[in-house]
């Protein structure tokens, strides 16, 4: 009997070991943060496999093709999957649906991947090439309801596939560019069979679908197709929330939480990839929008796990020893940075000349007070923020270091707004000077979105720091949808906002290309000319990433030389997890954390539960 | 009295085709341009991948689907002869002079009414038509969020009844004495104070580990929901902590309303020649309160109860922000935000359509509690 007893013992301690064995990051870096598994089990913890994740909004749709929202594409990431992955510990692309990265042809046009074997659909079927080209073609057809996306898809001219080399299919693309490949990482698969079961769209082909003369609406049966795979149900319904992933949509409750049901079976059952691992049985993402119900949701073990808590729940939930018995929190440097942006290009009657010249902008960079704004948001850990110098988020390889973070200097500030003519001559307190025969004071408009009590707070300061030379800043809060509409038209003097990114390589078109700023796009400031358009164009294009990195660097620099924005700093994601759950990572990539990996600590061993979670 | 309702049913219709008529012009006059909306173009950017030629055509195609091409309304006036010729019927000279009105459905106003062939059902068969934001069926997010609006008002309203009649008529029978005087200071107390200040308080008082955690401090159901196996019993009882605080919110400024409202008409009924009359014959006090003083003092309460639905529709957005209660008010809020106009259309036609159809209802209790209402307009 004894004897038994330890090989069941010797039995359970291999399989615990094996779980070792999974392809998780061991080492902590910059990007990437692992918080050791808890040694000890406290009583009140849960032993229910159910993981509840907080949200603060809800997604637009679940559906795979239609859909914007950044909860949305959150979910997916569980219940679809997509051809190439990334590694969240080193920022590189990795295979997901496909046997290893695409071979490129040497002129850069040619992508070919194979699919890994055995990867079934729900019904059992196995994912082929006819998946693919459906995808892209439900992705590039006119009449889906994908506009915001469909431009990543058309740069593929068509995509062949080899019926007698299975899996295998080539990506074939109209232009050179870096996100040639990249733009795999986020998008779903689909299947053919499922949302097109008459096989309609290979009627089509991806030459149609790109010409902009195309007709779509003279086929009815394309009409039909659309209308059907468009339907709300596709995005909502869990019965038809068809998907790759690990997970399958159990129920949504609109306005409450959805659930996620670990799939059985699971063609990914022996992945050691921790992206497909599935380890909760279920996951529950539960909607809320107030900060006090959510601190007090955390106190009582409501929620396991949140990368959306403010700053001041953030720091408050920190304060409490009972926090720091039943979950681990800490801060991580995303890839997104905040700035102020000036109208360089004003009509000069709407608006005022006022930023029109360089030294004034540098002036107004010197005169930001960037360390006291990321002290006044993060408090205690603005050590841990990053002041950014660039367009590029200093967590990444191509940040050019050579650019110097501008320091406050008030003097340095008044020299240069006077060598541009701004004095103040009526002694009012306030900067003037004669533009076209009319005096100007110095007064601008500051517009903040007045969603979060941070933004309005950053103003003032600005404001406040501003007063000392003479400049009088007037904060202007609205509402998301006003604040991008006078973006976008150039109605503005100054704004506060930011940008997010990731870390995988970037086309600078929509934010710094002049033809962003003609065409009311998202060059806000008006920044441009032939030199930095034209770096733009050849990064885009330049698949060396060293050539590329020296081309970023240049355009960093006519950027900080030109400095249309006064960047401040790059946001920490507050993350929190409950310290039941063992293979905690938290990285600087979006969601922050990846809860399928997030394995239950067994309450009576004190160890990784291998009979119920284990897929 | 039945004249008097069948007119009051009469008034209801023009006033409804008003209604739907100023939502339909509010829709296509709101600002912003709904194709640009659905195709969320802050996501598309004009680059070389994606030329300017290639939006506006993907816009017009849009525009196209969702018959934003046809005019707003389509009609035209001809005279009875003209129209007898289309119809191949005989005429007559008199006929040049009698103007008839011929309405055409290719019409943006006959598709929102009456629906195209593909794209929607119309308002007529309950489509609202499509999100411009979420692109889900208008209907749909209305009909998921009103239940629970319509939840907590009938409760907190049913509540809110049930305590302040019996002590709003208690005060007013006793005036002066203790209970009017705590009753009078109690209702001033909740009056002013305001909801999202209670709902925080209760919230940090019930649902905290540091004090008292009995009532979990969001949403109306467990996450995840139930299991399957439970019973219904089960799942109402076990509903109920998440709905205490909510209702407390919910009811308590209204409970302070009423008892005034109802103290106060009481009091004022119970100085009238026939309360004295009443009292003098010899009856007994609850008699004169309850059937004479009562009957009489109902019309402000069907006033109130009249505003009961069309405030269902409205939600609170403080709320159901801090209990994460999927209700109207916080769809309302966003969609206003969002300019997402076809739901704060849809939200305003029906209010439009609840709201007359609650006045016409308390029209009618009024003539039953009150027979000079129908006897004046007869």
């Amino acid at each position: 009997m004894n004897k038994l007893c330890l090989l069941i013992i010797f039995v359970f301690l291999i399989a615990c070991n094996q779980s070792n064995n999974y392809n998780i990051p061991k080492k902590s870096s910059s990007t990437l943060k692992l918080f050791e598994d808890a040694n000890e089990i406290q009583k009140d913890w849960s032993n229910k496999n159910t993981l509840i994740s907080h949200i603060i909004s809800e997604p637009d749709n679940l559906h795979p093709t239609n859909g914007n929202s950044s909860p949305r594409s959150d979910i997916l990431q569980y219940t679809q999957r997509t051809i190439l992955n990334i590694d969240f510990s080193n920022q590189t692309l990795v295979p997901g649906l496909v046997k290893a990265l695409p071979e490129i042809s040497n002129d850069g046009l040619n992508y070919s991947y194979t699919l890994k074997e055995n990867i079934q659909w729900d019904d059992g079927t196995l994912l082929t090439p006819k998946d693919i080209i459906f995808t892209a073609k439900a992705f590039l057809c006119p009449l889906t309801n994908d506009p915001s996306v469909r431009f990543y898809w058309e740069n593929i001219e068509t995509i062949l596939f080899d019926s007698t080399q299975s899996g295998k299919f080539i990506i074939v693309m109209k232009k050179k560019h870096i996100q040639n490949i990249t733009f795999l990482t986020g998008f779903s698969v689909l299947q053919q069979s499922f949302h097109d079961p008459e096989n309609l769209l290979s009627a089509f082909t991806f030459n149609q679908f790109n010409d902009t003369l195309f007709q779509a609406n003279e086929y009815p049966a394309l009409v039909k197709w659309a209308n059907e795979f468009n339907d709300d149900k596709y995005g909502r319904d869990p019965k038809k929330l068809n998907g790759l992933g690990m997970y399958s949509v159990l129920e949504w409750k609109n306005g409450q939480y959805i659930t996620l049901l670990r799939k059985k079976k699971h063609w990914s059952q022996h992945s050691l990839d921790y992206h497909e691992l599935s380890f909760p049985e279920k996951i529950i993402f539960k909607l809320n929008k107030d900060d006090a119900s959510q601190l007090l949701e955390f106190k009582s073990q409501a929620m396991d796990v949140s990368t959306n808590i403010s700053v001041t729940n953030f720091l408050q939930l920190y304060s409490e020893d009972l926090i720091h018995k039943n979950y681990n929190q800490a801060m991580m440097p995303t890839f997104n940075y905040t700035y102020l942006c000036f109208n360089e290009k004003s009509d000069g009657e709407n608006h005022k000349k006022l930023f029109d010249d360089v030294n004034v902008r540098r002036a107004m960079a010197m005169l930001t007070p960037v360390q006291n704004i990321i002290k006044l948001v993060y408090k205690q850990y603005s050590d841990q923020c990053y002041q950014v110098t660039s367009n590029v988020s200093p967590l990444k390889k191509e940040l050019n270091h050579d650019l110097k973070i501008i320091p406050f200097d008030l003097k340095e500030a008044e020299k240069l707004l006077s060598n541009a003519g701004w004095i103040d001559s009526d002694n009012n307190g306030i900067l003037d000077k004669i533009i076209n025969g009319k005096k100007i004071s110095f007064i601008a408009n500051l517009n903040y979105l007045s969603s979060a009590q941070e933004w309005k707070n950053i103003a003032m300061l600005i404001a406040e720091e501003m007063a000392k030379a003479g400049i009088q800043i007037n904060p202007i809060g609205m509402e998301l949808k006003l604040f991008l509409e006078k973006a976008k038209s150039h109605d503005f003097d100054l704004m506060l906002g930011s940008w997010g990114s990731t870390s995988l390589p970037e086309d600078y078109t929509q934010l710094w290309h002049s033809s962003s700023w003609t065409n009311h796009g998202s060059n806000y400031s008006g920044f441009g000319n032939a030199y930095s358009d034209a770096l733009i164009d050849s990064i885009k294009h330049e698949l060396n990433d060293s050539l590329r990195t020296i081309l970023s660097r240049k355009l960093q620099k006519e950027i900080y030389n030109d400095q249309p924005y006064v960047f401040l700093y790059s946001s920490l994601r507050r993350n929190i997890i409950h310290k039941r759950f063992a293979n905690q990572m938290l990285f600087s990539e979006k969601p922050g954390i990846l809860i399928n990996m997030l394995r239950l600590l067994s309450i009576n061993k004190g160890i990784t539960i291998t009979d119920e979670t284990t897929p | 009295m039945r004249i008097y309702i069948l007119k009051r049913i009469l008034f209801f219709f023009p006033a409804l085709l008003f209604v739907i008529l100023l939502s339909f012009i509010l829709l296509h006059y709101a600002p912003g341009d709904p194709v640009e909306r659905m195709l969320n173009a802050k996501g598309i950017y004009e680059s070389e991948l994606t030329p300017g030629i290639q939006n506006a055509h993907l816009k017009a195609e849009l525009k196209h689907r969702l018959g934003l091409d046809l005019p707003l309304f389509y009609f035209s006036i001809i005279s009875l002869n003209d129209k007898n010729q289309l119809q191949e019927i005989s005429n007559t000279e008199w006929k040049k002079y009698i103007p008839v009105i011929l309405f055409h459905n290719k019409n943006q106003f006959h598709n929102w009414l009456f629906g195209n062939e593909s794209y929607s059902k119309g308002i007529i068969r309950g489509d609202f038509g499509i999100s411009w934001i979420t692109q889900q069926p208008v209907s749909a997010i209305i009909l998921s969020h009103f239940q629970w609006s319509l939840f907590f008002t009938i409760l907190s309203v049913t509540i809110a009844y049930l305590i302040s009649v019996p002590a709003g008529l208690k005060a007013a029978a006793n005036p002066g004495s203790k209970f009017d005087k705590s009753l009078t200071i109690a209702t001033t107390i909740f009056f002013s104070l305001p909801v999202f200040w209670i709902a925080v308080l209760l919230m940090l008082l019930f649902c905290n580990t540091s004090v008292l955690n009995i009532f979990p401090s969001s949403g109306i159901g467990p996450a995840g929901g139930f299991p399957e196996e439970k019973s219904i019993f089960y799942k109402i009882v076990n509903s109920i902590p998440y709905l205490i605080l909510p209702t407390i919110c919910y009811t308590y400024s209204a409970l302070a309303f009423i008892t005034r409202i109802i103290k106060t008409s009481v009091s004022e009924i119970l100085k009238e020649d026939y309360i004295r009359t009443a009292r003098a014959k010899g009856l007994t006090e609850k008699i004169v309160i309850g059937k004479h003083a009562y009957r009489n003092a109902l019309l402000p309460m069907i006033t109130i109860f009249s505003q009961v639905f069309p405030a269902a529709i409205g939600g609170s957005v403080i709320l159901e922000t801090i209990f994460t209660i999927p209700g109207m008010g916080l769809t309302i809020f966003q969609s206003i935000g969002s300019q997402d106009y076809p739901v704060v259309i849809a939200i305003f036609m029906i209010t439009g359509f609840i709201t007359m159809t609650a006045f016409l209802l308390s029209d009618i209790l009024y003539a039953i509690a009150d027979p000079r209402i129908s006897y004046s307009i007869r």
